[in-house]
């Protein structure tokens, strides 16, 4: 899964499980500021990111993402650690 | 004045005259609509007091979300995250009508619906025997009993049950009012004193019972279901209410002076239940503190306003603790600091959100630690519909 295939499967889940009406999500879209994400829809946002890919978002309770590009950084880490084992 | 002074009169003689009964009865009409009948538009019932009751099993967060993990982690990659999420509501500890290893054996709507009659019949007997101990009443003194919940079923109704548990008047009014769930506090209060202006003499009991816990759906792994699981507890408080010229009005610390309704059309998705054979699905939208910004400051400013007062003409906010993110919500859509609504906050914190019962509690911490004399406070809570309801109170100044 390339940068560009996570993008596209985030605008599905945010389109489908966050109920957010997507237009163009680029890794540049802030996530509060533009997608008005709140903590229950980040939380759907990585619930289903981990179900749905099998993986752990290793992110920082203390510093959640603010956006699209950090979420892409995470799910990238976690998808190549999982080609690692 | 002439013609009013000739109209006055020459009724009796025109009541000799007219045989016709429907103009008897616009004659009788317009009488009553006269200043010959005693205007009453003063009134302002009271209230008199409030008793609490927890259910007894209680748990901390940690206990409860680990019990909840037991029955859901099989459904999530990373099960740490949404016992994380779970220690993040802020709630620290609630009551639950059953101890938690009841739960896993419980399943479908009728065992839930059964545990629930079980448990609340005691839970509002309590607290209906406490709230009236304390006011030295006799329960056949009770002209009215309203009862509130939004988590069980129970036909006859939950105060019928109560008149078979305490020695009330065959005579005793009912009210159950079922389906207001977190609005039911405050619009409980506020229907309960309209019925108390139309009989001033009379004393009325508000019951609300809540076992949000009886509610759980095991199969149910939505977010919105995560968060109810995080946040609900189960409560009962009852409350004492009396007429303007009852014998306990004197010696009531609270006057009611009126209420506001607010209905907020096509947001039937934003907070209610699905009711399904497992029992009552959450609907629960994040919506919610969005609204609470959106339509709270205009209505309660318009409320006041139209009562003749402004937001810093308030002393006290008794709030519903709805969750957090509500009332966070309201802290910033009304400019509150966070000392306005601590006791919503305390009772958020240590027993969770009990639905209808919640906000009687805060009115109970209101009423036991605060000086309200002659102070005027607003009671503030929202709930399916979506709605909300305000009532206006003014703490009575010694004996009235």
């Amino acid at each position: 899964m390339n940068r560009a295939e996570i993008l596209q499967f985030l605008t599905l889940i945010l389109q489908e499980k966050c109920k957010i009406p997507v237009v163009q999500l680029t890794e540049n879209t802030h996530l509060l500021n533009d997608l008005k994400l709140d903590s229950v829809a980040l939380l759907t946002l990585s619930v289903e990111i981990e179900n749905q890919l099998e993986i752990i978002l290793l992110d920082d309770p203390e510093s959640p993402p603010t956006t699209v590009k950090e979420i892409i950084d995470l799910v990238a880490q976690s998808l190549k650690e999982l080609e690692n084992q | 004045m002439e013609n009013s002074a000739s109209t006055i009169v020459s009724l009796p003689v025109t009541m000799y005259l007219i045989q016709d009964q429907t103009l008897l009865f616009i004659l009788r009409m317009t009488i009553e609509s006269s200043n010959l009948a005693p205007s009453r538009n003063d009134l302002m019932p009271l209230i008199q007091s409030v008793a609490t009751q927890l259910a007894p099993h209680c748990y901390s967060q940690e206990e409860i979300t680990r019990a909840l993990m037991d029955q859901w982690a099989s459904n999530y990659h990373n099960p740490e995250r949404i016992l994380r999420f779970q220690r993040n509501v802020l709630v620290g500890s609630r009551h639950l009508a059953l101890p938690l290893e009841q739960y896993k054996e419980m399943n479908g709507l009728g065992a839930y619906n059964t545990a629930w009659i079980n448990a609340a019949v005691p839970l509002a007997t309590d607290a209906v025997t406490t709230l009236l101990d304390g006011a030295n009443l006799d329960p056949g003194a009770i002209n009215l009993i309203a009862s509130t919940t939004v988590t069980g079923v129970a036909v006859p109704s939950l105060e019928a049950r109560l008149m078979n548990t305490l020695p009330f008047s065959r005579q005793t009014r009912r009210l159950p009012l079922m389906g207001l769930g977190g609005l039911g506090g405050v619009a409980g209060i506020n229907r309960v004193c309209d019925y108390l202006k139309a009989y001033p003499t009379h004393a009325a009991i508000l019951l609300s019972v809540e076992l949000c816990s009886l509610t759980h759906q095991s199969m149910d792994v939505s977010i919105p279901n995560l968060i109810a699981s995080g946040l609900f507890g189960d409560g009962c408080a009852a409350v004492l209410m009396v007429g303007d010229d009852h014998p306990l009005a004197t010696t009531s610390p609270l006057r009611w002076i009126n209420s506001r309704s607010a209905f907020f059309k096509d947001t039937e998705r934003v907070m209610g239940w699905d009711i399904v054979d497992s029992g009552f699905k959450v609907v629960l939208s994040p919506e919610v503190p969005k609204l609470v910004e959106a339509e709270l400051p205009d209505e309660l400013n318009d409320f006041l306003q139209s009562e003749g007062y402004t937001r810093k003409d308030l002393a006290f906010i008794v709030a519903h603790p709805g969750g957090p993110k509500v009332l966070t919500a309201m802290q910033g859509a009304l400019a509150l600091d966070e000392k306005a609504l601590e006791k919503s906050w305390k009772s958020l914190k240590e027993l969770g959100n009990m639905s209808s019962s919640s906000v009687l509690f805060v009115l109970k911490d209101t009423l036991d630690q605060s000086e309200l004399s002659g102070q005027l406070g607003v009671m503030v809570a929202m709930g399916p519909g979506f709605c909300a309801e305000l009532s206006l109170l003014r703490g009575t100044e010694g004996q009235e």
